[in-house]
């Protein structure tokens, strides 16, 4: 079976909804323009379907295909390419149906926005930029659709424009991620030097080749090729999936709407430098050096990441500090090679974290846009579904068996643990430590916001009601596969082999795989599994997170008083997110102000503006009014200006001749 | 072999005869795009047929039958079609008599169709004239507007300088060779191509003064930002595409097929005719205020891009030369079309800053006016930039870095006028017309047109599309020489 | 002995007399008419004169097709300038100057 036109179509199947719904939006009216959107995407979805059951079931072969060649320059390529294999399926299958619920979702959630239209274009544009960065056959076209999701991401968090905290979490967003795209260019420009293609196929055919070269710096130090490649790439993936210290635009980017937080902040764009890392594991696995720095820095986000969450009283704040920790799972278990255990848990973080940021959406709703979990309380009569969805959202979150968070966040911590390289055993202290906190802060909220009495207003007339089914719809279609996925999958996925379902597609360092395989030879089955999470550590740093969570916010606030003073040390580190943020902006930001300022006024004002930029604005004005002058309209003085252009090439050739 | 010509000549009679009497200009015009359209039928029949039979592509001296006349042919066709069809009803509001309008159009097409065959200098000399003097006579066409006539007579004299000078560049070298047609004419060009005469060189300096007169190029600039400005809209349409096309047929004919040899001659005064129009091109644009003024400095820059390919004299840069001038001829006319739709009676667009807040009312005119302004200042991915970047990789594979560099530098000055035109359209406010009106603003639709719109829209999408997949075009712009 | 070489003279003494006569002349827009008629004429001379030289009757041939054409210039300019003369009453150059810049 050919899968070239499923995928062709589920590419271009959301671009098209875009434009229907961003230029058409006007004529088509707003319920046109959502159907429009929503049905194109579920072609796409159904596109996505057929290709994963093929992928699945089928035993499809990957397909490579060259597409078209738009722009060639040297050895530079800029090609259209599709790579249709198991990671790239699993990724389309993952962007479109959240995307899909998403879309739905926003019907209810954005009803009263004014630029409902443009909200549901930029979805779908998102959608379309997403699907091509992870069907891309080569980095250009990765990079574009990496630019892409950035540019509409910008745009989404941006898109209450009017309030300034939106417009600068949009700019933060922009920045941060420049910073990241800095580190990829790097790695791409080195990769298209020595390699001279930047297609997937050649350059993972020359990693054996890549991973003996060195690079000589100054005063000839030498670094191995392939590990500065991976750790720039990694600067890369560190901006776009938020790992520390590249983390800080994330929790800004709350500012957008609710949906745009799950669909791109949570489920997809975010895993994007996951899916980086993964995909590049051929050269990953070249270099150890590189993957311990993916292992450590994964899995210090995961522990210190998930302590903000804490502290902060945002509902939406939280859940954004929780998907940076899970981000750092993920990163950690690529780091321990464990790459079809990154990609699990991302498709399943997937799920609930959606779920999660939906429900919170539903919260948000129902408190007329408030978002202090401090003023909610007592919500659960209020919004059943809400409730229901949201703890299954919890439990998974935690990693309470038998939900899908349980297996992919057991398989990471135990390749982890497992894992010969350096820095395995801090990275297995961090990410049991943060088993307890995630615990700790997911039922914070939890209590905090459904259980409890009421802390807001309690206004007969307006009492806070469910959503609408387009709102709850989507959060029973997610608490589905959020309790389902993990125990049904588990075993195919990560357990067949070293490589886990991904197969071919990715590649483990050889010393690796003697431990891959002891990893996955202790596991005897999903039900043994299930059971034995009661031996094991993480389940019972969860259940004391829980507990912990319990005690604290429902059965004996008074505790909290007691014990933990407001303005303790701990509280206050936490509180200023570790000072990454005032870091950034009395270091970084005023010192960059400072250095441009003495730039600007020693450069730019008297070199750059004075000469060159303003300048040779100015010359070129000068030189255009003058231009004009010789226009001067009279009929003979063209004459003239003809005849004696003519009788100065004939001159100009006479003194050549 | 005449069959596309011949439609064209019976359709101009007729339109001529009957249109002193018959007053109804909707069936004119479909007359006229009917023919056009037939001839177009016509020209790819012929040239399959020919291509099938293997027939000369030289008819006894005179007449190419090559791809070179095809592919000038058919885009002639094409654009003046789509001049024709965007322009109906600003021709039939401005006043402009319909009976000669479509009849001048038709024999101006008639003779861009025999300049684009000519094999013989007097055949191209006779369909020079025939599409020069319809153009003049078509400026000139609203008689009650004084810049028009204006416009004309300087259009007029001009012109007639310049085709003295190309005739006595023609009389000098067929004093020198004695030979008129083209290929006999090369073959012993290129016997003496290295000891050539005075006689030859001048020949061929009055001969590339006068193409780049029809092009536009600078020094020979001067008429076009006043033509542009004083001519009907439909008109500067006409000159600015389909004239430009056969200004281009022009130059091949002259340069690639009879010249070439030569090249040591005229490569030079090329390269120094298409820095100098880049350069008077870009920056006098940036001070203009009106569109069409500032659109005709626009043409005077590509013309001098397009130059700096033709310098080359390769088969490979005469190819991207043809891209270019494709390129060029879409996007101009993508942005004349969302001006002409734009037209009102009562509410002219003359000036750069009646388009303020154009995206507020016509979002979708506005987008197409955009894609027309970034193809033009070569914003990738559209066409403009595919053709922008193909020269200047031309420029470099030939080691002329130099002249790269230049050309880039000089797309920054250009990209400012564009940039502005887009800054207007999106990010100032409406201007009301009139101050005590509030309710009329300038960007008014002159009537809902479907047909044009849809023809501006189909413009506006070629240029995205073909900038997205431009390996068919190159492919067959490559085949053409 | 009259040769070619004074044919080709006097046809590029009246040529350029031609072109400053584009180029002199303010006044009249009637002179330039003239002046390109006889810039038309000059090429015809060159031609002539270069068919007697090399035997050939093509450079004649196309010396009926520059007349040819110089007529049908001199009408269409004509007319252009008929129109000009309704409006403004008057054939001086000098005022066609609204278009600049």
């Amino acid at each position: 079976m050919n899968l070239l036109p499923f995928a062709l179509l589920a590419l271009s199947a959301p671009l098209l909804g875009s434009l229907l719904a961003g230029f058409g939006g006007r004529l088509l009216g707003r319920c046109a323009s959502h159907c429009l959107a929503i049905g194109l995407l579920a072609v796409a979805w159904m596109c996505s379907v057929t290709l994963l059951y093929q992928m699945w079931y089928q035993h499809a072969p990957a397909l490579d295909w060259m597409g078209y060649n738009w722009l060639t320059s040297a050895s530079l390529h800029i090609d259209f390419g599709l790579l249709i294999d198991r990671l790239s399926v699993a990724m389309m299958m993952i962007v479109t149906s959240i995307s899909l619920l998403v879309h739905i979702y926003s019907i209810g959630y954005m009803h009263d926005d004014p630029a409902y239209q443009r909200f549901f274009s930029y979805m779908s544009l998102f959608t379309f930029a997403m699907l091509i960065l992870v069907t891309a056959n080569n980095v250009i076209q990765l990079f574009f659709g990496w630019e892409g999701v950035g540019l509409v991401s910008y745009l989404l968090i941006g898109f209450w424009f009017k309030k300034p905290s939106a417009a600068l979490g949009a700019y933060k967003a922009f920045i941060v991620n420049r910073v990241g795209d800095f580190g990829l260019l790097l790695g791409l420009a080195l990769l298209l030097y020595y390699v001279g293609s930047l297609n997937y196929q050649p350059i993972f055919a020359k990693a054996a080749w890549i991973a003996q070269q060195h690079i000589i710096f100054l005063h000839g130090h030498s670094v191995r090729l392939v590990s500065l490649i991976c750790i720039l790439l990694f600067i890369g993936a560190m901006g776009k999936s938020a790992q520390m210290p590249l983390h800080v635009w994330l929790p800004e980017s709350m500012e957008g709407p609710t949906p745009i937080s799950a669909l791109i902040h949570a489920a997809t764009m975010v895993t994007a430098g996951v899916y980086l890392v993964v995909r590049m594991s051929p050269l990953f696995s070249g270099s150890p050096v590189a993957l311990s720095v993916v292992l450590v820095v994964g899995a210090t986000g995961a522990l210190l990441l998930g302590l903000i969450g804490l502290v902060q009283n945002d509902i939406k704040r939280i859940i954004a500090y929780s998907t940076m920790s899970q981000l750092g799972y993920m990163m950690a278990a690529a780091g321990a090679s464990a790459f079809s255990a990154a990609i699990f848990h991302l498709i399943s973080h997937a799920f609930f974290k959606a779920l999660l940021f939906l429900g919170a959406g539903s919260v948000i709703l129902a408190m007329h846009h408030q978002q202090d979990i401090r003023k909610m309380g007592g919500l659960r009569s209020y919004l059943p579904i809400t409730y229901i969805t949201f703890l299954i959202g919890s439990c998974a979150l935690v990693a309470l068996p038998p939900f899908s968070g349980y297996y992919s966040k057991d398989a990471i911590i135990e390749a982890v643990h497992l894992a010969p390289i350096w820095g395995g055993h801090y990275a297995y202290i961090c990410l049991l430590l943060g088993a307890f906190v995630t615990a700790l802060y997911t039922f914070r909220l939890f209590f905090l916001t459904f259980h409890g009495s009421p802390r807001f207003d309690i206004d007969k007339e307006h009492l806070p009601h469910e959503s609408p089914w387009v709102v709850w719809l989507p959060l029973v279609l997610l608490a589905v596969p959020s309790v389902l996925f993990g125990i049904v999958h588990v075993q195919e996925f990560i357990y067949t082999s070293p490589e886990g379902w991904l197969g071919q597609v990715v590649y483990v360092m050889p010393a690796l795989r003697n431990y891959l395989s002891d990893w996955i030879s202790e596991f005897h089955g999903v039900f043994i599994a299930t059971a034995q999470a009661v031996f094991e550590l993480p389940f019972w740093f969860t259940i004391a997170g829980i507990m912990t969570a319990w005690i604290l916010y429902l059965v004996k606030p008074s505790l909290r008083a007691k014990y933990i003073k407001p303005d303790n040390l701990i509280s206050r580190i936490l509180r200023a997110k570790y000072g990454f943020d005032s870091f950034n902006d009395s270091i970084i930001v005023r010192g960059v102000q400072s250095l441009s300022r003495l730039f600007y006024h020693i450069g730019d004002m008297r070199l750059l503006d004075e000469g060159i930029v303003n300048g040779s604005a100015h010359r070129i004005k000068q030189l255009a009014q003058w231009m004009r002058c010789l226009q001067t309209g009279y009929l003979s003085y063209y004459l003239f200006v003809m005849a004696l252009a003519w009788v100065i090439l004939l001159a100009t050739w006479v003194g050549w001749f | 072999m005449w069959i596309p010509e011949g439609i064209v000549l019976l359709a101009a009679i007729i339109i001529l005869l009957t249109g002193l009497r018959l007053k109804n200009a909707k069936l004119l015009a479909g007359l006229a795009r009917f023919s056009l359209l037939l001839t177009m039928l016509a020209t790819i029949l012929i040239k399959t047929y020919s291509w099938k039979h293997h027939l000369d592509t030289l008819i006894s001296e005179l007449w190419f039958m090559d791809h070179i006349a095809f592919v000038m042919k058919l885009t002639i066709e094409i654009t003046a079609w789509f001049v024709l069809g965007l322009g109906v009803h600003y021709t039939q509001h401005e006043d402009i008599g319909s009976g000669e309008y479509y009849a001048l159009t038709l024999f101006a097409v008639l003779g861009m169709l025999i300049v684009a065959s000519a094999a013989h200098f007097m055949v191209l000399f006779v369909g020079l004239e025939l599409f020069s003097l319809a153009i003049y006579a078509l400026v000139a066409s609203q008689c009650h507007i004084s810049i028009g006539i204006e416009a004309a007579i300087k259009y007029f004299v001009t012109g007639a300088l310049a085709s003295g000078l190309l005739l006595y560049g023609i009389s000098l070298i067929y004093g020198a060779t004695g030979q008129l047609a083209f290929v006999p004419l090369m073959q012993d060009l290129g016997v003496i191509a290295n000891g050539h005469s005075l006689l030859i060189s001048f020949g061929v300096i009055c001969i590339l003064v006068g193409v780049a007169f029809k092009l536009g190029v600078a020094p020979f600039h001067m008429w076009v930002p006043d033509i542009y400005e004083g001519a009907p809209l439909s008109v500067m349409l006409w000159i600015a595409t389909t004239a430009k096309i056969a200004a281009f047929a022009i130059l091949v004919r002259l340069l690639w097929n009879v010249l070439a040899p030569l090249g040591s001659i005229w490569q030079p005064l090329v390269q120094f005719l298409a820095l100098l129009s880049i350069l008077v091109g870009n920056t006098a644009a940036i001070a203009q205020s009106n569109f069409q003024r500032m659109l005709a400095y626009s043409s005077i820059a590509h013309m001098g891009y397009l130059l700096l390919a033709v310098q080359l004299n390769t088969e490979s840069a005469w190819s991207v030369a043809l891209f270019y001038m494709l390129s060029y001829v879409i996007g101009t006319l993508t942005a004349v079309a969302v001006i002409l739709l734009l037209q009102h009676k009562h509410a002219h667009i003359k000036q750069i800053n009646d388009l303020c807040g154009l995206h507020q009312r016509h979002p979708w005119l506005a987008f197409i006016l955009l894609l027309a302004m970034f193809s033009l200042a070569g914003v990738p991915p559209l066409l403009g930039f595919m053709a922008k970047w193909q020269i200047v990789q031309m420029l470099i594979e030939q080691q002329q870095i130099g002249y790269a560099i230049t050309a880039m530098l000089l797309t920054i000055v250009g990209a400012y006028y564009y940039l502005r035109i887009i800054k207007v359209i999106y990010f100032d406010d409406l201007q009301p017309l009139d101050p005590a009106k509030p309710n009329i603003y300038p960007p008014a639709l002159l009537a809902v047109q479907p047909t044009a719109s849809i023809m501006a829209a189909l413009c506006g999408g070629s240029l995205l599309f073909l900038g997205i997949f431009p390996a068919q075009l190159l492919q067959f712009c490559l085949q053409v020489f | 002995m009259i040769g070619l070489s004074h044919y080709l003279s006097v046809s590029a003494i009246i040529f350029s007399i031609s072109i400053l006569g584009l180029m002199i002349n303010h006044r009249n827009l009637i002179t330039l008419l003239m002046c390109i008629e006889l810039m038309l004429l000059a090429v015809s001379t060159n031609f002539i004169a270069f068919a007697r030289y090399l035997h050939q009757p093509a450079g004649e041939v196309f010396v009926f097709l520059i007349l040819a054409v110089a007529a049908a210039e001199s009408a269409i300019g004509l007319a252009i300038l008929v129109l000009w003369f309704r409006q403004h009453h008057s054939v001086d150059v000098e005022q066609l100057n609204r278009l600049k810049g």
